[in-house]
């Protein structure tokens, strides 16, 4: 049975968390010129962290969880920014093969750590309230919630502030913003900072949205990427735009079979690429 | 003498005659051939899975040595063609003969999967949709598990041989059937062609020559090869499972192994593929597998960051910076 309403309510939760993590990928990339394919592992490093924090305190409370996830996925983008990519920046297959390689090996790390077995954890928030008809977790509520506040703040941040202007000069010509006194390193720094942050926060919702296994990276990196590709690079409002498309046709396919997550994302990957390789919103300097 | 000729045949590719790379390739089949003379039954057995191996990473070469096109998807060509060995040998009963064939034109047709998303794709978005490849294709095998036996795999599959040695030079033959190939096709006005397409895709375009033409040429190729080698292991082996053909991990591991010997280069990939496997079989005894994989991956990103062109590569450009150094060489007698 397909259920309209809840399409609508679970479309509209998950596209919010996959603008989140997409944004960040956005940012990197505009940024540093590099795609980063250890984003998706900042997400299932987030998910571990909130779990672990949970198992050992013997329950954590919401906002500890949240805290933890977003640390750690911090924690993660920076060691990778710092120990790797910053060295073979000049490099972009370097860095992409060197990214992809990092995912696997943080899903062998924590395969040897953790075991293969997936874990289920607590939501962030129990119960459940009904909109339109449709039952909606107040964990989703949250997440949506969560997702917003930093979306838009996040756009405050890039239009109100020196700081954020300080990361759209970067992106537009590194050089220059460098000239003008701008301190790249500390933008870089800062970037990575919110990708990593952002993907953590993600982990808490998606982990208790799927469950938490090692290989869990590799479908929020898909859904990112495809977002990414779809929205054209570097534009934000293109991201949440193209988020919300992916979203609700990846939630109407799940909805119809469930074998087929992350096909859809994968054909709007390929399908955009071939028809409108810069994106239905133009690759456009970081807006 | 000797040393003199080996410094010139590794280090300079420019003056050396045709002749003297014919005797470079004599030596190598020499000693490939009386390897096994000297080797227990079991370490027979490491080095047909090395030469194996070796033909996933020279069909890598094919298509990621020259180029900027990095798959990550191979495991799926040599999956492509293992299945389809498996089935027809068992559950359709097709002779060997002619389950080959089939198999490998399965494996084209896997390559054309693979190449599809190079029409448009460049860098990290090639490589990460040739990366999901396998991952989704891993999902089919184990639904369709009435016809791929499903995480079990299939057994029973019929082997060419059942004599080791006559494995041994069928699959020493196979790989240097392919490095040679590798190597004619580097040398040839393609491989210049696979290098400009590297530097600047458009610039080829914008010069008259359709880079479609070349890329087709070397997927299909590097299809073939993978087919064969996915062909042989089976039968080899005489079962099938997901880890030993196409598991994403098989893709990863034919990507650094290739990268440390060296990419772009024969000699690279035989080496890096003989490396990685005689790793394996060593480390068996001390570490476990997740444990072994994640030093080999960790080892990737080392040489990926630190030493991006490979060890074959490095060591010629170490040997030819010291022969120029020492003039023309060693000349005295050995």
């Amino acid at each position: 049975m397909v259920n309209v309403a809840e399409i609508l309510v679970s479309g509209l939760v998950t596209s919010s968390f996959y603008a989140l993590l997409a944004i960040g990928l956005t940012l990197v990339y505009s940024i540093a010129g590099i795609e980063n394919l250890a984003h998706g592992s900042y997400v299932m490093v987030g998910a571990y962290g909130a779990f672990l924090v949970t198992q050992v305190l013997g329950g954590a409370a919401p906002p500890v969880q949240i805290v933890v996830s977003i640390l750690v996925g911090v924690l993660a983008a920076v060691a990778t920014w710092k120990i790797v990519v910053q060295r073979i920046l000049e490099n972009p297959v370097s860095v992409f093969i060197v990214t992809l390689l990092l995912a696997i090996v943080s899903e062998q790390a924590f395969l040897i750590l953790f075991g293969s077995e997936p874990k289920l954890f607590p939501p962030v928030a129990d119960g459940s309230i009904s909109i339109l008809g449709a039952g909606v977790s107040l964990n989703l509520v949250l997440a949506f919630v969560a997702s917003w506040t930093c979306l838009l703040g996040l756009g405050v941040m890039v239009k109100r502030t020196q700081l954020g202007r300080n990361i759209i000069a970067v992106a537009q010509n590194r050089k220059a913003a460098e000239l003008t006194g701008v301190n790249i390193d500390r933008i870089y720094l800062l970037v990575w900072t919110i990708s990593g942050a952002f993907a953590g926060l993600v982990g808490v919702f998606y982990g208790q949205y799927t469950s938490l296994q090692p290989h869990m990276w590799v479908f929020p990196l898909l859904y990112s990427f495809s977002i990414v590709i779809v929205g054209g690079l570097g534009s934000l409002k293109g991201t949440i735009i193209a988020a919300h498309i992916i979203g609700f046709i990846e939630m109407a396919t799940v909805q119809l079979d469930p074998r087929f997550k992350g096909v859809p994302a994968l054909v709007a990957l390929i399908l955009i690429m071939l028809v409108k390789p810069e994106g239905l919103f133009g690759r456009e300097e970081l807006e | 003498m000797v040393r003199a000729y080996l410094l010139r045949l590794l280090t300079d590719a420019d003056d050396l005659t045709n002749r003297e790379y014919l005797a470079g390739w004599a030596v190598a089949i020499a000693a490939l051939g009386i390897l096994p003379l000297f080797l227990t039954t079991y370490w027979v057995k490491i080095f047909i899975l090395a030469n194996v191996f070796a033909l996933f990473t020279i069909s890598w070469n094919v298509v990621s040595g020259r180029t900027d096109y990095i798959s990550f998807g191979h495991s799926f060509l040599i999956g492509a063609a293992g299945y389809a060995t498996a089935i027809l040998t068992t559950a359709s009963g097709l002779p060997l003969v002619v389950a080959l064939p089939l198999s490998i034109l399965f494996a084209l047709f896997a390559g054309v999967l693979i190449f599809i998303p190079s029409l448009k794709l460049r860098g990290a978005y090639f490589t990460f949709v040739t990366l999901m490849i396998p991952i989704l294709a891993e999902r089919l095998v184990i639904r369709q598990s009435d016809l791929t036996g499903g995480v079990r795999g299939i057994i029973g599959i019929p082997n060419l041989s059942g004599d080791l040695l006559v494995n041994y030079y069928l699959s020493m033959g196979l790989m240097l059937a392919a490095g040679l190939t590798l190597w004619i096709l580097f040398r040839s006005d393609l491989g210049t062609i696979l290098r400009m397409i590297r530097e600047s895709e458009d610039l080829v375009e914008n010069s008259g020559i359709n880079p479609l033409k070349f890329k087709i040429t070397i997927f299909m190729l590097s299809a073939i090869i993978a087919g064969v080698g996915g062909a042989f292991k089976v039968t080899y082996l005489g079962s099938i499972t997901i880890d030993s053909v196409l598991y994403l991990t098989l893709s990863i591991n034919i990507v650094i192994a290739a990268i440390i010997g060296g990419r772009g280069s024969v000699a690279g990939a035989v080496g890096g593929a003989y490396f990685f496997v005689l790793y394996e079989a060593y480390m068996r005894t001390f570490l476990g597998s997740p444990t072994r994989h994640l030093l080999f991956f960790l080892l990737g990103i080392v040489f990926v960051s630190l030493f991006p062109e490979g060890v074959v590569p490095r060591a010629i450009k170490y040997l030819r910076d010291r022969s120029d150094e020492t003039g023309t060489g060693d000349e005295s007698p050995a």
